[in-house]
């Protein structure tokens, strides 16, 4: 699989003062040609990040992308997406990327300190995942419109070095300046 | 010469109205490789940006001299 074009987003650093946290997209062709940069935000802990996140992508106007890749379950703490929601509303497929295995019991206690936790929880446990083993940290997964399969090639053909896809490990770079 | 690191420096778009402008500067390896994202401003149409411009050499050629010398180490081991 050559020259996939994907979105990587991630979110800014922010403090419990911030009340909107921006959210950075980097369109991507491979693992090294960067083709674009999207900018969006959302409400910290808030329920906005999947219709925020799907309205940029969807007024980017961008075709033939092959997967929305996402670090982490949530933006701007605890403002889960919807995954399969953020797919059915893009039309791509989409892919959660976190270092680690997720402490999903440590999830849904911090979950009670922000609104909605319930809706938000249901969100996260619905969500289809996998774990990865790697020669280090394991990397896990979640998934809409793609199979475990599918995902994992996405994350092959955007991987130059280490673990982290390029699409997200810019995203990062660009939302730590742009706070 | 393989990957040699390299530091780029842009402005953002900027207005009559804005006071200080920002400036981007993108650490790569090679072509392809971000290695890591600068960011500082400089004052619209100031004398500082002279002053920057020459930390951003002096910078450069700090490590160009870092990179010779282990160019040399490398030669000598």
């Amino acid at each position: 699989m050559k020259e996939v074009r994907t979105l990587g987003f991630d979110d800014s650093p922010h403090t419990r003062a911030d009340g909107r946290v921006p959210v950075v997209g980097v369109h991507m062709r491979g693992a090294t040609r960067v083709e674009g940069l999207l900018l969006t935000d959302v409400a910290r802990d808030g329920g906005d990040a999947t219709s925020r996140v799907a309205r940029c992508v969807v007024e980017s106007g961008l075709r033939g992308l092959r997967a929305i890749l996402l670090d982490g379950a949530s933006f701007g703490g605890f403002n889960v997406v919807d995954l399969d929601g953020l797919h059915q509303e893009t039309g791509v497929p989409c892919i959660a990327f976190t270092r680690g295995v997720p402490d999903l019991d440590a999830m849904r206690a911090a979950l009670r300190n922000v609104p909605d936790p319930e809706a938000k929880w249901a969100l996260l446990a619905a969500r289809r995942r996998a774990t990865i083993a790697t020669e280090t940290t394991p990397i896990t997964i979640s998934f809409a419109g793609v199979d475990e399969r599918g995902a994992v090639e996405v994350l092959a053909a955007t991987t130059a070095r280490g673990h982290t896809p390029e699409p997200l490990r810019l995203a990062h770079m660009i939302a730590a300046l742009v706070r | 010469m393989k990957e040699v690191r390299t530091l780029g420096f842009d402005d953002s778009p900027h207005t009559r109205a804005d006071g200080r402008v920002p400036v981007v500067g993108v650490h790569m390896r090679g072509a392809t490789r971000v290695e890591g994202l600068l960011l500082t401003d400089v004052a619209r149409d100031g004398t500082r940006r002279v002053r920057f411009a020459d930390r951003a050499l002096r910078a450069l050629a700090a490590a160009a001299v870092a990179r010779t010398a282990l160019c040399q180490r490398l030669g000598d081991g």
